[in-house]
């Protein structure tokens, strides 16, 4: 019996026509696009937007151009679905059609979309509460409470970034283009999130995520590794992104790495880079023992919070495991 | 506030006067009297409402109605022709694909879905296939049978 | 003998409601709508315990067109407010204390859902926090008195020898602890009911439900109304493993409530949220052995220490601590056995009915630590087994003389040859030094008693009908509920065998207790068993009555029944005939003791896991299942593999998924996000085999299959772990977080 509040429903044909709704009503309107992180949220009250403007029919937002050579952009709007079965990006950028696959169930993938992966809301034990529940615990700092639960003393909320494909474009290099009344620009995955479980984003209210840019794929090669507990539905407790490009040529037949990227989600607000494990790597032949050193940092800069599924020890120790994996998947395929 | 709606629901042209934004799950069972597509969480997470829109199985509990103008829905109650059922219907009988039932129609349509995108699927892939459709009574594995004989049986 | 050659059981005759399943037709009770009909939802507690100081009516809510029920409301009308089932200590609605988070408190209704839930939002409830328990540790301990003058609902002795003189008997002594959490039915269907109550009529549901004379029971007490003024009705039923036995009694009594005091049809639906953090779960459980044997690995004494955590009411926990302590000594003989139980109360929304029932909290104990005997003793965990299986003619726990044919070294024998038991346990001992991965492999044997535990069948007194019609069709009249087990299909094979007719010319009626008379609770893995035999005798008994009026000869066809049928009906009027249930001969229970024939009849069964286990993420999983039981006759091949099949997923569930997460006595993991069950993708391949041996008693010779299923997976997987890593572990749900604790010390240095 969970239903929807009321709240009037505007469906745009146009970017300007949906950046044009947006800047009129103010921030009680939100874009909704697949709806799977949106509505559940909205039913329990964690979210009470009064206008909800659908992307789904802006053509332009439904799009994949582009290839591997000069780089692909994808539309805000294309569903998970469309993105795991799309012959381009299976060949071109597999670590995002794999991470895609990762994602939830194949009935959720046929709605959920790029865009709202990408901008999903911060998960928390203590936020993901139906209206009652929460009330019983006089609510959280997230949303209409005082108090983290999480960590009592503290200002911040501590709501994790829970999309698998986050850290994947965060460490790809991928950027992000947003349009508002005012414009449109270019930001990097990297600098978009901030680390804050209210603020998570660095997107206005008034801006509509357009498309996605990825990176062409000059000799880069990435991979991605989730934990959960099932095989289908669960967000990551701990995802680790692994990135990797080596010099031209080889040094004494080995190939040298030339610039690496480990990142993280789900263990923080925001997608942690460990520069720590780029530092390990770069500089040195792609073998164990710079492998190993990159997923000790991991491990050491990971500080999951007790506001998700599994106990935090165990995740920061599988943040040591997982990104051994990523970065073992890179070896071999070479 | 109420809009006119029209869209198609299991072949028949219709236009439904709603409000835009009730989820087409208490639409369909509600309006047109479609129960047998079930609400087992309101969240998308079991697959019990599953229904067709414009070919692609969805969970009609996170859809607003005004999300489907003009679209071609298709329901539990679409699946059998002429009194006809579906090869998957059939086998679920056969092999014991249906306990409780309640989780059937969603599972059902998941099962139609992967044979018409996969018609011949390993056991990993229709385990795969399944995987947005939860079921408490069987433990799955009939399910994954009738599957199987629904293949045979095309 | 019948002249059709129609013998429908043992074959896997197609489920009887089964095309309205898969074709959407079927009604659950949310797809029933009434004219006028409105709907409820309950306000409930959000503190563990405490005094209500009060109750406001706040926001911007048109509180004037709101039905609003409290408990005052059940004292203006003269009723009892309370839940009449045992001990009748659990109000319908709290008057003045709560005794948990989420207990009812207020009931509203209205026509508009939407309004509904924001004015839900807008009932303030105060509180007096009062100290809670909130552990059964905790309550065992009596940290706070919580419930009458010990915290304890109920207590039982098993006693067998004499234990205490024992020890000096023994060459060794092993002890152990072992846990079990609660855990959440999660059928898909969540509890609803349609209620009509005027004064004129008295009170009429709709719902999903168990057992409609439960419901009958406690409506006839909440409106102090005659029997035949209520009136309650089973609509099809979207799945209950236990969760749809005792409580559907509560929401019916709520929405009946709303409808008394608005005059019109009220509708309560749960959504998945109240439904996980309301209604009952599994009895977390702790249970303590101290095991005498001799050398030579023969049983000498056990003494067992039972307790269960029955949470904030008494509900049924009696029952399930009866039926968990006689199965915490198993199917093995023992000259000395001593089982002390309790079910203690803690401030947790009450736990209650889950597939089993209390038996697989203790046989996962049992089955653990008889791993840990054997390894005391020297002896394989197979071998340690085989000395002291139970023989015909040897006693149980409760000095039962197991009459029937028992062979439990020959079910070992064969679920060994099915899964290769020897050879794996060789290979992956081998395998696992160099492996990253460990496997493991493991077993547990068990037997599970269907029927009411004890002298219950003679008390409960089950009836069932048969009636002719004037087609010549057969109407089974019963009050036993299809919850997705197959009661209708097992039914109509069992009617049309005795009658010798098609099972199509069987129908099973709704139950509905206006038409129905009371065959028991659908619950203890009795409704093929014992009401079968019912349905078997209520035929036998029209066909007897056909025969003895000389419409029928003995050796008649199908055509000639119905007619027989319809020539006894215009002659003489409805034709029906009834039968009581009659305990088979030998069988005595001591109620004071707890000594005797505790169940007719018991399935025995071996079922062995094999798992792997990463070292590095410390995550099990099974890889494959092979589950074998000696059931009696197999009535439905089909329909009763797929109950062994979904127990085993529910039991693996319980073991590696299934964690709820308590916060201040509330659950917090209260959706199908977080709550962890299985999906299709996390099952194993279960393999089911069954070995038949008729039961005398049974229909067809068939005994009880529906909870066996659930207590073999937990044991059997930890057991498996055990041999995949070298580490015993006590308790389930067994985590990733927890192997990890345990492990990093004895992998050590292989870790990376």
């Amino acid at each position: 019996m969970m239903r929807l509040p009321k709240f009037e429903y505007r469906v745009p044909r146009t970017i300007a026509e949906a950046v044009k709704i947006v800047g009129d009503v103010g921030p009680t309107a939100q874009f909704v696009a697949g709806g799977t992180d949106l509505y559940p949220n909205m039913k329990r009250r964690q979210q009470t937007p009064r206008t909800v403007i659908s992307v789904m029919r802006v053509p332009e937002l439904n799009q994949i151009t582009g290839d591997g050579k000069s780089g692909v952009r994808i539309g805000a709007s294309v569903t998970l679905t469309d993105i795991v079965e799309h012959p381009l990006i299976n060949r071109d950028y597999p670590v995002i059609a794999y991470a895609a696959r990762t994602i939830s169930t194949p009935i959720l993938r046929n709605m959920g979309t790029i865009g709202g992966n990408l901008l999903l809301d911060t998960r928390c034990n203590y936020y993901d509460q139906n209206y009652e529940w929460r009330k019983g615990i006089n609510f959280c700092l997230k949303k209409d409470g005082d108090v983290c639960w999480v960590a009592p003393g503290s200002s911040k909320c501590w709501a994790v970034q829970s999309s698998d494909l986050v850290p994947v474009m965060v460490a790809i290099g991928a950027k992000f283009r947003l349009a508002s009344t005012l414009g449109e620009r270019m930001i990097d995955a990297a600098g978009f999130y901030n680390d804050d479980g209210i603020d998570y984003l660095k997107k206005r209210p008034d801006e509509l995520l357009v498309d996605i840019h990825l990176p062409p794929t000059n000799g880069w090669r990435a991979s991605y590794q989730k934990l959960r507990r099932r095989g289908a539905f669960d967000f990551p407790v701990l995802g680790v992104a692994a990135y990797i490009k080596f010099e031209n040529g080889r040094a004494n037949g080995e190939r040298t790495v030339r610039d690496a990227k480990i990142v993280l989600g789900g263990i923080a607000p925001s997608p942690i880079q460990i520069a720590e494990a780029s530092a390990a790597l770069i500089g040195h032949a792609f073998d164990d023992e710079y492998i190993q050193a990159a997923a000790e940092a991991a491990y050491v800069k990971a500080r999951p919070l007790d506001n998700t599924d599994f106990v935090m020890n165990w995740r920061k120790q599988m943040a040591r495991q997982y990104t051994l994996r990523a970065l073992r998947a890179l070896a071999v395929s070479d | 506030m109420t809009i006119e709606l029209p869209c198609v629901v299991n072949r028949e042209s219709i236009v439904l006067n709603v409000h835009p934004m009730a989820r087409l799950l208490d639409v369909l069972r509600e309006q047109l009297h479609l129960t047998g597509t079930k609400e087992g969480c309101g969240e998308g997470e079991c697959g019990a409402c599953s229904v067709f829109i414009n070919g692609k199985i969805v969970n009609s509990c996170l859809v607003p109605v005004a999300q489907v103008e003009g679209a071609e829905i298709k329901t539990i109650e679409g699946i059998a022709t002429d009194n006809q059922l579906h090869a998957v219907q059939q086998a679920f009988i056969d092999c014991g694909g249906a306990q409780c039932g309640i989780c059937t129609p969603g599972m059902v349509l998941a099962a139609v879905d992967l044979l018409e995108r996969n018609p011949n699927p390993t056991d990993a892939e229709i385990r795969t296939g399944l995987a947005g459709n939860l079921c408490r009574c069987t433990g799955y594995i009939k399910i994954f049978e009738s599957v199987v004989r629904a293949c045979q049986e095309r | 003998m019948s002249a059709s050659p129609n013998h429908p059981i043992g074959k896997s005759v197609p489920r009887k409601e089964g095309r309205k399943k898969v074709t959407g037709q079927a009604l659950y009770v949310d797809d029933i709508s009434f004219a006028e009909m409105i709907y409820g939802v309950t306000v409930r507690s959000s503190v563990p315990r405490g005094r209500i100081t009060n109750i406001s009516f706040a926001g911007d809510t048109p509180w004037d067109e709101f039905t609003i029920v409290t408990a005052k409301d059940i004292r203006d009308i003269g009723g009892e407010n309370y839940v009449a089932l045992i001990l009748n200590d659990q109000p319908y609605l709290a008057d003045e204390v709560v005794n948990h988070a989420e207990e009812a408190i207020v009931l509203l209704a209205h026509p508009n859902k939407y309004l509904l839930e924001e004015a839900r939002r807008n009932v303030r409830i105060e509180y007096e926090e009062l100290p809670a328990i909130l552990t059964l540790e905790d309550s065992v301990d009596k940290k706070e008195i919580i419930w009458g003058e010990d915290n304890v609902f109920k207590t039982f002795l098993v006693d067998k020898g004499n234990v205490d003189e024992a020890w000096t008997n023994a060459d060794l002594i092993v002890e152990g602890e072992y846990f079990t959490g609660a855990q959440e039915q999660l059928y898909i269907e969540n509890n609803g009911v349609i209620a009509i109550a005027n004064e004129h009529d008295g009170v009429t549901v709709w719902g999903s439900m168990q057992c409609p004379y439960y419901v009958h029971k406690a409506l006839i007490k909440l409106f102090a109304l005659p029997e035949d003024k209520v009136r309650v009705i089973q609509t099809e039923t979207g799945g209950g493993f236990g969760g749809k036995e005792e409580y559907p009694s509560i929401i019916a009594g709520h929405a009946a409530l709303l409808s008394l005091k608005c005059g019109k049809p009220v509708k309560i639906i749960y959504d998945r949220a109240e439904d996980m953090v309301a209604t009952t779960k599994r009895h977390p459980s702790r249970t303590r052995h101290k095991t005498a044997v001799t050398k030579d690995g023969k049983l000498v004494a056990m003494d067992i220490e039972f307790v269960i955590d029955g949470g904030a009411y008494c509900t049924l926990s009696p029952v399930v601590l009866s039926r968990g302590t006689i199965h915490a000594a198993g199917p093995y003989f023992s000259p000395n056995v001593r089982i002390r139980s309790s079910a203690v109360a803690t401030n947790i929304p009450p736990h209650g009915a889950f597939r089993g029932f209390g038996a697989p909290q203790g046989i996962f104990a049992l089955e653990r630590h008889l791993d840990k005997v054997a390894k005391a003793v020297g002896l394989t965990p197979d071998e340690f087994r085989r000395r002291n299986f139970i023989q015909q003619g040897e006693t149980t726990a409760t000095s039962q003389i197991i009459r029937e044919k028992v062979d439990m070294a020959g079910l070992l024998d064969r679920a060994f040859e099915l899964t290769g038991y020897h050879e794996k346990r060789q290979r992956f001992a081998k395998e696992n030094e160099q492996s990253r991965v460990k496997k493991g492999i493991g077993f547990a044997t068990f037997m599970h008693g269907a029927g009411f535990t004890g002298s219950g069948e003679v008390y409960l007194a089950s009836v069932v009908g048969a009636e002719a019609t004037s087609e010549g069709r057969v109407k089974i009249l019963a009050a036993s509920t299809e919850i997705g087990q197959g009661t209708n299909t097992i039914f109509a094979q069992i009617a049309s065998e005795a009658l010798g007719v098609d099972s199509d010319l069987i129908e099973v009626a709704q139950p509905d207790t206006a038409n129905v008379p009371n065959s028991g609770p659908t619950v203890a893995s009795r409704t093929c068993m014992v009401v079968g035999k019912l349905v078997e005798s209520a035929v036998l008994a029209l066909k007897q009555t056909l025969v003895g009026s000389g419409l029928l000869r003995e050796d008649y066809s199908q055509s000639e029944f119905q007619e027989a049928c319809r020539t006894h009906i215009e002659k003489f009027g409805p034709l029906k005939t009834f039968s009581t249930y009659q305990a088979p001969p030998n069988i005595h229970w001591n109620d004071e003791k707890y000594q005797g024939d505790a169940y007719g009849a018991y399935a025995w069964a071996v079922y062995v896991a094999e798992v792997s286990v990463d070292s590095l993420t410390y995550e099990a999983q099974v890889e494959d299942f092979v589950a074998l039981q000696e059931v009696g006759r197999v009535i439905n091949p089909v329909l009763a593999t797929g109950q062994i099949e979904g127990g085993v997923a529910q039991g693996i569930g319980f073991t590696l998924f299934e964690n709820v997460v308590w916060q201040n006595g509330r659950m917090a993991n209260n959706q199908m996000t977080n709550y962890i069950m299985p999906t299709p993708a996390d099952i194993p391949p279960i393999r089911v085999y069954f070995e038949e041996n008729p039961y005398a008693y049974g229909p067809g010779g068939a005994k009880g299959i529906g909870e066996l299923p659930m207590d073999g997976p937990a044991p059997a997987i930890l057991n498996a772990i055990e041999n995949a890593t070298g580490v015993s572990f006590d308790h389930v749900p067994l985590m990733p977080e927890a192997i990890m604790e345990n492990l990093t010390n004895v992998l050590h240095g292989i870790t990376l």
